[in-house]
């Protein structure tokens, strides 16, 4: 089981990999197959490149931590191609002072800058290992408003868990329940006989439900 | 020297926050110390000349901070960078945001009645509590096979409590923490 529900609280089992070189990431993240989440923390920009190609990673976290030009314009086309989110950790701007605290946001501030051109996904995690370190939806809109994050964004990347774990798939439309039948499809002849039998009216009563909710190009 | 007509005078904001965990009975000072220090390194001497905070009541595990007009989201996002009052590792989280300092006090006193009535109610259900502060929640949750019975102990923090023996197990423990408590050993 990898999603736990303690009163109302869903709890996702997760797996976060640090790795040195992508070698050792390769090694690492056979492990967490059946994991639902999977993040890196980030390194220089060649790793997040390969990391974020390999299309087997959930999140990209400490980009704070990442050196300078970790994350660019190509990083960004990779995360969005593979549904790859990359996190904003609120723990070095809760906790660190001076200097720190800057290149956090400044760093933070970027990846911004690049979510808006690109649309890739973010996450925003509090980082916190006691309840105290805890953060409310509005003290979280009010810190990433440090950055510049609107709270429509802050919005959108707080529930994008959910759209990690149920990634958006092509719409597959299922012809025997949406398609009209075909006239091989109907068991009986065009007989007067068969205008009599229980099938056709069958059919008939599901042409008719075709017909309320729409064919299949409005659906698509 | 003269009062400035009303019309003149700069405009404020009533802040409300909560202080947690329950039971840190802090002290004003060390409250307004706390969150100008916060302040102060967020957004320099500069804000916090603009913000112009100050922390005008406490009560219990509340505090009114009062800011400039115009600056309580700067004022709230300092607030929530506050670790520790003190030597207190706590956390203060901004509820309301008012004009009046009385509106302000209402609420504080709504929330304590809420919160006497709301203990009153489980000290009824259960029998076992024996501080008044103990919230015995009504069903238990499984983990591992074995049911524990959650106790709420003051607005947020919860104990699990193992049924039958009152030994001690470590449920979420990550391997960092393992390797922190080994080295401290």
């Amino acid at each position: 089981m990898t999603v736990f529900n303690v009163y109302g609280v869903e709890i996702v089992r997760g797996a976060v990999i640090k790795a040195e070189n992508f070698k050792d990431f390769q090694n690492q993240v056979k492990k967490y197959d059946s994991v639902p989440i999977v993040a890196v923390n980030a390194g220089d920009n060649a790793f997040n490149r390969s990391v974020l190609s390999s299309g087997r990673i959930n999140i990209l976290k400490g980009m704070d931590n990442a050196p300078k030009n970790a994350f660019d314009d190509v990083c960004a086309v990779n995360a969005l191609e593979k549904s790859v989110a990359v996190d904003i950790d609120l723990a070095p701007i809760i906790r660190k002072r001076g200097i720190a605290r800057q290149k956090a946001l400044a760093a933070y501030a970027d990846i911004l800058k690049f979510h808006r051109k690109y649309g890739f996904m973010l996450t925003i995690s509090s980082g916190a290992r006691t309840y105290t370190q805890l953060r409310g939806v509005r003290e979280i809109s009010n810190l990433c408003s440090l950055f510049g994050m609107t709270d429509e964004e802050t919005t959108a990347a707080l529930n994008s868990v959910s759209a990690l774990l149920n990634p958006q798939d092509a719409v597959t439309i299922n012809p025997r329940n949406f398609g009209a039948p075909s006239e091989s499809d109907c068991p009986c002849d065009e007989s007067a006989a068969c205008e009599e039998s229980d099938d056709c009216c069958e059919y008939d009563e599901f042409n008719e439900y075709d017909e309320d909710i729409g064919n299949v190009e409005d659906i698509s | 020297m003269k009062a400035l007509p009303p019309t003149l005078r700069v405009n404020k904001r009533y802040v409300l926050c909560r202080i947690v965990p329950h039971g840190i009975d802090a002290y004003g000072k060390e409250v307004y110390y706390a969150v100008y220090d916060a302040v102060a390194s967020l957004f320099g001497d500069n804000g916090a000349a603009e913000i112009g905070m100050s922390v005008v009541h406490t009560e219990g595990n509340w505090a009114i901070i009062r800011c400039t007009r115009g600056c309580e989201k700067q004022l709230q996002a300092a607030v929530s960078t506050v670790t520790a009052i003190g030597d207190m590792p706590c956390a203060i989280r901004p509820v309301l945001t008012s004009g009046t300092i009385l509106t302000l006090k209402e609420k504080i006193r709504a929330a304590g009645s809420r919160a006497e009535g709301e203990g009153r109610e489980n000290r009824e259900d259960s029998a076992d509590c024996a501080e008044s502060n103990l919230l015995y929640a009504k069903k238990d949750i499984i983990i591992k096979g074995i049911p524990y019975r959650p106790v709420r102990v003051s607005r947020e923090k919860i104990d699990l409590y193992k049924e039958g023996i009152k030994s001690q197990d470590s449920l979420y423990y990550t391997i960092k923490d393992i390797e922190e408590l080994q080295c401290n050993q």
